[in-house]
């Protein structure tokens, strides 16, 4: 039974007042609409901690966990679908050089990420390759580190980004077989090509982009975690992101199931709020239960998380799971609120398309029902 | 045996608008949706080529065709891209007001430009306190000897920009019952009095101009009124059958698009060497969207028959309307998400597809109504 501590409710707090003060819905419109990255709204929330909420005090984190940063999340993604995200990605890679860095590099790299001076942008997913597959990239050794070759795509921050992080395929250890590596790098070291993909459905804030590294030079001291062990980090990586970015979801489905509460209790139609209709008090109630069932499984993952406890099928479970109540709870916003909800002006259309955007992310629908199906049949002989 | 059989004057029609859009239309969707506009050429485009009004009396310019050009009209032009130039709302949805209502001298009139390409039509209902419950519209058409004086507002009116011509709905403030005060009335673009709004930023169908009219002591003669004093609600009640039946057409071939292009995509995606395609649950959910796109089709192919022989199937028309639209929605939803990633980027035509497709269970009576109106239909 989850019951949040005093220190927790703090951080809703701290976050709600945050996004009151500094979420305003006709620039997140506009931004969202242009793809314009909301730094000066980011650059505070670094300020007030926000970023790396869960990562150690000594780096510039929040020396927090992963529940407190699903509740940020939530708190944050519920008030502006689009900035709440944008605030939340704008860090996101940092995590991996806490978890897997050396000492030297989390005291080099976290304290400019958590601070907001530099972006991180994560460069994991090839198309043509499945997410947690071996990668095409690769780094060869040589005498003075490594030459990183390979293309990336789908990658968020690309445009602002001062590292990237990447995993690249690095001649295996006699036990090993297809190893690959994680690495970081300058973004403005000589041979990367950072094309746009262009308008997407959601995750405008932080875009995305096709990242080409062409015979790119890494010195020893890049390599992150441990050499041939990039899969396995790898998996490590998508089980602390997807619960937080479960939490997102939660935040967009309770965002979206409030929008919808305020409207049906003020539209008139037939002489009556449409909030009195029993088909709309039903359609609220499944969006409630939902979004109820989603919460649970999201805070039970997150507190795992910070127990030592979680796994892949637990982390994959709350996404799944999580990412489907955001989309039905905006898609039924929408509905509605019929005409205005197709308006961008209304604002849910675009909880809808970010809800979208964030099922695909780090493990589509499919990528999760692999994860979770193999884990709970276990391995077949 | 097929639900509908064509003619040879039907595929030789389907033949030239095939055509006609692979050269005027789709190579310009891009554009015209980055635009948020249609050039009114495309329109006098599509008339001149004959497209527009298929349905129309020859005496009018039409080829006085049956619903079978209708569906192959919106087939085709669901193909293209694109959602601004909508000949199905102007040919089937509107102009036959025009067809049953009007007096001769409207006809002749307004019935060869809407052919030619020379009118654009709308038709103005909804307003801001007045969508779903239609009858609580406020914009009124005080008749005062042989002019008409509008005042009022409406809301997310499709082709309101681009339109030459409006079918306005309008309520007598005398008249105290709701449904007996309404009436029609054909409003010209350029009217004194008749203003429009600002294009209307909108999830999808970015290349549809929709938009608010605004009308301050519009007067227009009494000679413009469609049919009867008061039988307006009576006229679009009869008029939505169709209404509805164009939309679940709508709702039926962007489901097969939608389809069609991701069974393309997972055929030619290959994923750790293997195509996407020979993944077992890609399989299934292709198979499943498929058998509730046959579905669908058998459905709306029957409606279509029992239409064009004059059936009363109100029921059935709200229930195709609600039940392909939500199939069109559910089918890019999950053919999104078996792109993964790849699905979040706008140069996926399904994409487009999937804004697209959502405001087709809101338009022409939201999905409820649809079910609200079959209830009341079926005796509930």
């Amino acid at each position: 039974m989850i019951q949040l501590t005093r220190a927790q409710k703090q951080v809703q707090k701290a976050a709600r007042d945050f996004a009151k003060g500094e979420f305003d819905r006709e620039t997140a419109r506009e931004a969202e609409k242009i793809g314009q990255f909301p730094e000066e709204v980011f650059q505070r929330a670094a300020a007030l901690g926000f970023v790396g909420i869960q990562l150690p005090e000594a780096y510039s984190g929040g020396g927090m966990g992963l529940l407190e940063a699903v509740l940020l999340a939530e708190t944050l993604c519920a008030l502006d679908g689009s900035l709440g995200q944008a605030v939340c990605e704008a860090g996101h890679g940092a995590e991996c050089i806490a978890r897997f860095g050396s000492q030297d590099q989390k005291e080099r790299f976290l304290p400019p990420i958590l601070e907001g001076r530099t972006a991180v942008a994560v460069a994991f997913v090839e198309a043509g390759r499945g997410i947690s597959s071996a990668p095409a990239a690769t780094a060869a050794p040589d005498d003075k580190g490594w030459l990183l070759n390979g293309t990336k795509h789908f990658v968020s921050n690309a445009e602002r980004a001062g590292i990237f992080l990447t995993l690249a395929a690095t001649p295996a250890g006699a036990d090993e077989t297809g190893a690959a590596s994680m690495f970081i790098v300058d973004a403005d070291a000589a041979g990367i090509r950072v094309t746009d993909e262009g308008r997407r459905l959601g995750g405008n804030l932080t875009g995305g982009a096709e990242v080409t590294f062409d015979e790119v030079r890494l010195t020893p001291d890049r390599l992150l975690g441990k050499p041939g062990r990039g899969l396995a980090q790898l998996e490590a990586y998508y089980m602390e992101r997807r619960i937080l970015l479960a939490g997102q979801a939660l935040g967009l489905a309770q965002g979206a199931l409030e929008r919808a509460v305020a409207y049906v209790r003020q539209r008139v139609q037939f002489s009556r709020k449409i909030g009195a209709f029993a088909v709309t008090r039903h359609k609220i109630a499944d969006l409630a239960a939902r979004v109820e069932a989603a919460r649970l499984t999201v805070y039970q993952a997150a507190a795992a998380f910070d127990a030592g406890q979680a796994d892949a099928r637990t982390a994959a479970i709350a996404k799944l799971t999580a990412a489907e109540a955001a989309i039905a709870a905006a898609d039924e916003a929408i509905q509605l609120h019929g005409g205005y909800g197709y308006m961008r002006e209304y604002d849910v259309e675009r909880y809808y398309r970010e809800a979208k955007a964030l099922s695909l992310t780090a493990g589509a629908p499919g990528d999760l029902r692999d994860v979770v199906g193999a884990s709970v049949i276990g391995k077949l002989k | 045996m097929n639900i509908l059989t064509y003619t040879a004057e039907h595929e030789d029609f389907r033949r030239r608008l095939h055509e006609f859009c692979a050269a005027e239309i789709t190579p310009f969707a891009d554009r015209w949706e980055a635009d948020h506009a249609v050039p009114r050429e495309a329109w006098r485009r599509m008339g001149r080529a004959g497209f527009l009004c298929p349905g129309v009396d020859p005496a009018y310019g039409g080829l006085g065709g049956d619903f079978r050009y209708a569906l192959i009209v919106n087939e085709e032009m669901a193909r293209t891209g694109q959602t601004g130039l909508t000949a199905s709302l102007h040919s089937d949805v509107v102009v036959p007001y025009i067809e049953s209502f009007g007096s001769k001298a409207q006809k002749r009139k307004y019935l060869p430009g809407c052919v030619n390409g020379d009118i654009v039509t709308a038709v103005a209902m909804t307003e801001p306190d007045a969508g779903s419950d239609l009858a609580a519209m406020t914009t009124t058409a005080v008749e005062d000897g042989d002019t008409v004086v509008i005042n009022g507002a409406k809301t997310f009116i499709s082709n309101g920009l681009v339109c030459d011509l409006v079918v306005l709905a309008a309520r007598d403030p005398a008249v105290e019952d709701r449904y007996r005060a309404i009436s029609l009335y054909l409003v010209e673009a350029g009217t004194p009095g008749f203003n429009k709004g600002q294009r209307l930023d909108k999830m999808g169908w970015h290349s549809q101009d929709t938009a608010e009219l605004f009308f301050t002591d519009c007067r227009i003669p009494l000679a413009n009124r469609l049919g009867e004093r008061g039988a307006g609600f009576l006229m679009l009640m009869a008029k939505l059958q169709q209404e509805r039946l164009t939309c679940a057409v709508g709702g039926m071939v962007a489901a097969e698009r939608i389809l069609q292009w991701t069974t393309e995509y997972c055929r030619r995606t290959v994923v750790d060497g293997r195509p996407l395609v020979k993944n077992q649950a890609v399989q299934f959910a292709l198979v499943e969207m498929a058998t509730e796109v046959k579905i669908g089709r058998t459905f709306v192919e029957k409606l279509v028959a029992d239409h064009i022989e004059g059936g009363q199937i109100v029921v059935e028309t709200s229930m195709a309307k609600y039940w392909t639209t939500d199939l069109a929605n559910r089918v890019a939803n999950r053919c999104l998400e078996l792109m993964g990633p790849a699905g979040n980027l706008e140069r996926a035509p399904i994409v487009r597809g999937l804004r697209d497709a959502r405001i087709m269970a809101i338009f022409a009576g939201t999905n409820e109504i649809m079910k609200q109106i079959a209830a009341k239909f079926m005796g509930l």
